[in-house]
């Protein structure tokens, strides 16, 4: 993921000039912003999921949004007003479906990014169960204490920017994540047995 | 104070790691032996690592065709409505009239065989008076063409 500074050159502009141009609709920019975002935001909505398909179309819905808003604000950085939109959308998606338990959807290869080509078959397969572990480990987690670890794992976000983002103080994010990892190896070690 | 009070809590151990921007601290737990004695430390950082293995998926190639055409749906929707307030625009007068009517009308409480037809309920008799017609006295002057021609039979 790429985390713009002002000081990025005009090749480069940071995501909140370009935010500042999708306003008076700027096609070029709203398009910059969606190949920088597509990645990170799919891949957010994926881990919380476990559906690529509906991660995609949520990730859809936010860059709609992100067309269509007016309420941008220059102050913000644009990763936490952008994330903020993903989170609501999520717990709106979360609310509409009730209580499901997140079920993750086995992968094809094509779509995942394998992080090493050169790993042998019995690697391969320890990786793939290990995964497999994670994700249903991550599913049982309550939805807000994954939200934050998830927000605080992947995304490059300080805990400051987190907190803005679900709405909480700063040290209750500190203190969610650290639950949230004692929980998730606590699950682990029942799966493992 | 011993050690162990300068040992930085998991929590702050974890924000380290995840801000990547307090390395003493992480250092720290790979140096100091009172740290790498506490199993509950241990095994967030060891669940924390293990993280890394959760799969990070490819978008798909369609992606940005998809949203463009999604956009294009949700501004030609945008125009219908557009349209919809060009009508409104031009129907508003009617439908002010409209809505002045069922202001003032109000069906009389009193029985139909005691009912004053000519008189209004209390409420539109005030906002009458501001009107310029004094519609009382037109009022007062069809209630007796209609006594008179009650008594001519």
């Amino acid at each position: 993921m790429t985390n713009s500074t002002p000081n990025q050159s005009s090749l480069h502009p940071p995501d909140e000039a370009l935010m500042l141009q999708v306003l008076e609709k700027n096609q070029q920019a709203f398009n910059l912003l969606v190949k920088r975002w597509k990645h990170p935001l799919v891949n957010y909505f994926y881990r919380q999921l476990g559906e690529v398909e509906r991660a995609e179309e949520l990730a859809q819905e936010v860059f709609v949004k992100v067309w269509k808003t007016k309420k941008y604000q220059a102050q913000a950085r644009f990763s936490t007003w952008l994330y903020r939109l993903a989170y609501h959308l999520l717990v709106d998606h979360w609310r509409s479906q009730g209580r499901r338990p997140t079920q993750f959807e086995p992968l094809e290869d094509t779509a995942l990014e394998l992080p090493s080509p050169a790993a042998g078959p019995e690697q391969l397969a320890l990786q793939a169960e290990t995964r497999q572990h994670l994700q249903t480990a991550l599913a049982t987690l309550p939805v807000q204490q994954r939200q934050i670890l998830v927000l605080s794992k992947f995304e490059d976000l300080k805990y400051s920017q987190i907190a803005e983002i679900v709405g909480c103080p700063d040290n209750q994010v500190k203190v969610q994540v650290f639950r949230a990892v004692q929980n998730l190896g606590k699950k682990l070690k029942e799966l493992i047995r | 104070m011993s050690a162990s009070e300068n040992c930085p809590a998991p929590e702050a151990i974890l924000k380290a790691l995840a801000e990547k921007n307090n390395q003493a601290s992480v250092e720290h737990v790979h140096t100091c032996l009172i740290c790498q004695q506490k199993p509950e430390l241990q095994a967030a950082l060891s669940v924390w690592q293990l993280l890394d293995a959760l799969p990070e998926i490819q978008v798909s190639g369609d992606f940005e065709a998809r949203l463009h055409s999604r956009l294009v749906k949700e501004q030609s929707s945008q125009l219908r409505w557009l349209q919809f307030d060009i009508w409104f625009d031009f129907l508003h007068i009617p439908a002010l009239v409209a809505v002045l009517a069922l202001l003032f009308w109000q069906p009389l409480e009193l029985p139909a065989t005691q009912a004053q037809h000519w008189r209004r309920p209390p409420k539109t008799e005030r906002i009458q008076t501001s009107f310029p017609v004094k519609t009382e006295q037109a009022l007062g002057l069809i209630q007796k063409i209609y006594q008179q021609r009650s008594k001519k039979g």
